[in-house]
């Protein structure tokens, strides 16, 4: 995986706000899905 | 577009997915071509816009978009800033083509050291995914909990708001249970 790439889509189980990370994680995650749905239109 | 950066975030609340429809067709173009020019492929270019529009649209929600000229501009200077910073972070790695054969590495040089993994997707399995996606409605995508409640099938608000509470304390009590480490949940 690209560098850059797992910087926005990794999360940071040990940050201060874990489920925070986690959340914001799926969110990433979800929206990528997303961008690449419209994407093959 | 003429939008400013409330109308932005608005429109993300109101249809998230037309609002990534619209900035397609009207950023995409743009910073395809920069990455070509830059001299990167064009997966990399969907893979660097899309990742651009992640970070302009949670800025948007988060009212950190201070934007001077345009949305498309301002999308592109992020696209350009993560291209630069993928080129930067490998430039320095060459290629040993038939040198690294030549060398008769083991096979498994360079290879990480075998760890049991729990992969994410494990985890979000025992979390429950609809959890999350209340979680990620609520927090990420900012969504009122009347509207969460309707596409949840709650009865009321206040039912979906409970359910929220509970859905935090059990995606809480999972990350400690699993004292989770950051390698162990890189998908």
């Amino acid at each position: 995986m690209k560098k850059w790439w797992r910087k926005l889509h990794t999360i940071d189980l040990q940050a201060q706000e874990p489920t925070a990370e986690l959340i914001r994680w799926y969110g990433r995650r979800k929206l990528k899905a997303l961008l690449r749905k419209i994407e093959g239109e | 577009m003429t939008l400013t950066t409330s109308h932005i975030a608005q429109a993300f609340r109101e249809d998230r997915e037309a609002a990534f429809r619209q900035l397609y067709v009207h950023c995409y173009p743009r910073v395809r071509q920069m990455v070509l020019a830059l001299g990167g492929s064009e997966e990399a270019a969907k893979d660097t816009f899309q990742d651009a529009l992640i970070v302009f649209y949670e800025k948007s929600l988060s009212g950190q978009l201070s934007i001077e000229h345009s949305p498309a501009a301002y999308i592109k200077g992020i696209a350009k800033r993560l291209w630069q910073r993928q080129r930067g972070s490998d430039h320095h790695l060459l290629t040993f083509d038939g040198f690294e054969e030549s060398l008769q590495l083991p096979a498994d040089w360079g290879q990480p050291e075998p760890r049991p993994k729990l992969r994410l997707f494990k985890f979000l399995a025992a979390a429950g995914r609809k959890c999350l996606d209340i979680l990620h409605a609520f927090y990420y995508q900012q969504m009122p909990l009347r509207k969460i409640a309707e596409e949840f099938g709650f009865r009321n608000t206040r039912s979906a708001t409970v359910q929220k509470h509970k859905c935090l304390e059990k995606v809480r009590s999972e990350i400690q249970q699993k004292q989770l480490r950051y390698e162990e949940v890189v998908a």
